[in-house]
């Protein structure tokens, strides 16, 4: 969380320094020295492995950046998963994925996989339905960043719940 | 076009007059005392009292101890939750801090344009008539500006936690009728 912050930090201070927001591509660039420069800290353990997407006004597209612990960086074309969980995670996306998803569908992905990864990894976090703490979602355009909010993805969890306990009963 | 209003923090903006690299220096000195105090300790610790203080500290040394002092007259403006809140800090060269009330003008001939905006001042006028009332006080009564030869940018206190915002030529057009 901490790096995040600074990340933000920095992207905001060059943009009103420099008077322009920074490039799509100069961000991730500046995340791959963040990254590199944690090295030594994630020899001991804290590692940070982060994904950066984005909506590149230059590309008019959506772009998608995923990282290692050295700082390098690789660009992704469609998806991109991180974190213990990631292996089950990128089962779920890549059996899912279809170039036609809407936000909806593309929602009902993500959290489809990260109910797989929270089931087979011990440590991926689950959803807690009792105490309504949802992961955090959000779809990127070019009107910006939009988190899905927690009523909306309450709904969407009991859809898919619903769903797998009709397939097993 | 070379920028002389620009965005400090949140709920912070900056205008400067005079010497454009003097005034450049204090705006990005401005912006890394506001980030990093922002960064220490929370967002909303940051605000223009405090760096109109910095300001004031930093052209009054400069103007005693220095060759010469910073040319250059600025202005760091607040929006708050309601128009009560509001502020407004007028700098000058030596280090004078004013607080003002309404509305400020900075550079020359800075009193009869504000004699002009104080006949016609109304605190309840909307954004576009507000840009109106500056605009024809800051021409005068015999010249017109076009919005290709103004910088406008506001303070928007129903924006989320950015308030500047830098208007377009065609939106300061439109709200001067040009």
């Amino acid at each position: 969380m901490e790096m995040v912050r600074l990340f933000q930090l920095q992207l905001e201070h060059y943009e009103k320094v420099e008077g322009a927001p920074v490039s799509l591509e100069g961000k991730a660039n500046q995340l791959s020295q963040m990254v590199r420069n944690h090295l030594p800290a994630a020899m001991t353990g804290f590692g940070v492995v982060p994904i950066f997407a984005g909506y590149d006004p230059a590309r008019t597209s959506g772009r998608i950046f995923q990282y290692d612990m050295t700082g390098g960086r690789y660009e992704e074309h469609d998806f991109a998963t991180t974190g213990s969980g990631s292996l089950h995670a990128t089962t779920v996306v890549k059996l899912g994925w279809r170039s036609d998803l809407d936000d909806g569908g593309a929602t009902d992905l993500a959290l489809r996989a990260l109910l797989e990864a929270a089931d087979e990894d011990s440590a991926t976090g689950g959803v807690d339905v009792v105490r309504g703490i949802y992961p955090v979602v959000a779809t990127i355009d070019d009107s910006g960043f939009n988190r899905i909010d927690d009523e909306a993805l309450s709904q969407r969890y009991a859809e898919l719940l619903d769903e797998l306990r009709e397939v097993r009963s | 076009m070379l920028r002389k209003i620009s965005e400090i923090y949140d709920r912070i903006g900056f205008a400067g007059v005079g010497k454009y690299n003097e005034f450049d220096q204090l705006r990005i000195a401005g912006i890394r005392h506001a980030d990093l105090k922002g960064y220490a300790f929370s967002r909303e610790d940051v605000d223009a009292r405090s760096l109109a203080n910095q300001y004031a500290q930093i052209l009054g040394n400069v103007f005693t101890h220095e060759m010469k002092p910073m040319e250059v007259e600025i202005l760091v403006s607040e929006v708050g939750q309601s128009a009560e809140s509001d502020q407004l800090f007028h700098i000058l060269y030596d280090g004078t801090l004013v607080d003002e009330d309404h509305f400020c003008v900075l550079g020359g001939d800075s009193e009869a344009v504000a004699g002009r905006m104080a006949e016609d001042w109304n605190a309840e006028a909307g954004r576009d008539e507000t840009i109106a009332l500056c605009v024809s006080a800051l021409a005068g009564e015999d010249r017109t500006l076009n919005s290709l030869e103004l910088e406008v940018a506001i303070l928007d206190r129903s924006a989320d936690r950015r308030r500047f915002t830098r208007l377009s030529d065609d939106v300061v057009a439109s709200a001067i009728g040009t």
